[in-house]
């Protein structure tokens, strides 16, 4: 199988090929870590085609030695975070407050509610973590921030779950 | 609790849901194109490009008239009535035009090799086609010859009579035919489905995403939107909305009130627009702006 440096060199020559490559081994968990940011399947979709063509038109600087998967959840997770925050900026402050929601249900209804309660910043770092299996020094390069707010940023997200949990089985 | 958090963490993670395939086929399609180096085009085709945008924003109410001065050319703001079709809606890739007759409008892809061409006329009674809802589908549509598909329907008040041609069937040419129907838009009614609690609300956030990529003025004026929403019997607007497509359709659409801050230092009328919002079986729709 080719590497992604392999694919990445030859999508530079024009191989359309490649490309299709790129994407199918790519899109799957970048769009899974931009639905985890969001909930919302449409701008999943906005935030991983997004990395995608970013990175399309990125590709010639692009250092091919470098894992080409962190590169575009960075794009995609980024992306989804600025779409969240968007969309509250766009809906009037009644409705600000509402809570985020999956579009699709999951089987643990209790911890779906009390990640909802967290933000997009918080609930990206849960995903990259226990749903991508990003270590906490992984996750920093990706969203591009110190470790230790990455670590401090994971534990809260785990103590305000945990909070919300004990709280409903009060 | 924290061991135990962290598991449930992690199967939950394991039932996360996949992409839908149409969405990855499209994502995937622009992919591959955007990545590939477009080839050079020569100056004239540029110009036609230019011409043929001008002459799609003024189909859809953005308003935009070309008027020729000598050498120069002039683009003169224009305010169209005509902002929810029929014809084709502007999308990345595609030149759309419509005539202002409202009778005819074209979508043509010239890098996919793709062009569809789509006649409006009233329906009347005597040799009405069969009735359809938007969006329309290409795989409804007939087979004419090797290179070209017919769809002829009805859809509300309207004739609907398009063609299909591709040069080629490849996979990312059906995919993005498939989206270009579905952009073509005609006033029409939609199979509106039953209203639950929380759907002014989620009619809200989905209209407030559509309107920057449909609205008819400057985007940039969408800035900082808010809006708010009645359903049914409740929508002020709720008669205009029965007038156009009956009492089913209305007591199901949600009307959604926008405001756009910046145009409300201009004007107050121009800065309150009214949408008729529906959920449909395939998702929501804006089914008309009201006047």
């Amino acid at each position: 199988m080719e590497t992604d440096a392999d694919l990445v060199l030859a999508a530079r020559r024009g191989s359309r090929d490649a490309l299709g490559q790129i994407f199918d081994r790519h899109w799957p968990r970048v769009w899974r870590a931009a639905y985890s940011t969001t909930g919302e399947r449409e701008l999943a979709n906005d935030a991983a085609q997004d990395a995608f063509l970013r990175a399309a038109s990125a590709l010639d600087r692009f250092d091919h030695r470098r894992p080409l998967e962190p590169w575009l959840v960075r794009i995609a997770t980024n992306r989804a975070i600025d779409l969240v925050r968007a969309r509250r900026r766009l809906v009037s402050e009644e409705l600000a407050d509402e809570r985020f929601a999956f579009d699709d249900p999951l089987p643990d209804d209790e911890l779906r509610e009390a990640l909802a309660r967290l933000g997009p910043e918080r609930r990206a770092v849960i995903a990259l973590h226990y749903w991508l299996d990003y270590t906490t020094p992984e996750i920093a390069d990706v969203l591009d921030l110190p470790l230790g707010t990455v670590n401090s940023r994971l534990a809260r997200a785990l103590g305000d779950l945990r909070q919300q949990l004990e709280a409903r089985n009060v | 609790m924290s061991d135990e958090m962290e598991r449930r963490l992690r199967e939950t993670g394991e039932q996360l849901p996949a992409p839908y395939e149409s969405d990855t086929l499209a994502a995937r399609t622009r992919f591959v194109e955007g990545a590939t180096p477009a080839p050079r085009r020569p100056r004239r085709l540029l110009v036609a490009a230019l011409v043929l945008a001008v002459a799609v924003a003024s189909a859809f109410g953005v308003g935009y008239a070309l008027a020729s001065g000598g050498e120069k050319t002039r683009i003169v703001h224009e305010q169209q009535a005509l902002d929810a079709g029929p014809g084709f809606l502007p999308a990345e890739g595609w030149q759309t035009t419509s005539n202002l007759a409202a009778t005819a409008a074209t979508a043509a892809n010239a890098s996919l090799g793709i062009r569809i061409d789509a006649l409006f006329a009233g329906a009347t009674l005597a040799d009405s086609p069969p009735e359809a809802l938007l969006p329309l589908h290409l795989d409804d549509a007939s087979h004419i010859d090797a290179s070209t598909r017919r769809l002829h329907v009805r859809v509300a008040a309207w004739d609907v009579d398009v063609r299909i041609h591709l040069d080629t069937a490849s996979t990312a040419a059906l995919v993005a035919a498939r989206e270009e129907l579905g952009r073509l838009v005609v006033p029409s009614c939609p199979d509106a489905q039953e209203l639950q609690a929380g759907d002014p609300a989620i009619a809200v956030r989905y209209l407030l995403r559509w309107l920057p990529a449909h609205y008819t003025g400057d985007p940039a004026e969408t800035a900082n939107a808010t809006a708010t929403a009645a359903a049914g019997t409740d929508a002020a607007r709720h008669g205009q909305a029965a007038h156009y497509c009956g009492t089913t359709v209305a007591e199901r659409t949600v009307e959604v009130d926008v405001v756009l801050p910046r145009l409300a230092r201009v004007s107050a009328s121009l800065s309150q627009l009214t949408y008729f919002v529906a959920r449909t079986s395939s998702g929501w729709t804006v089914w008309a702006r009201a006047r």
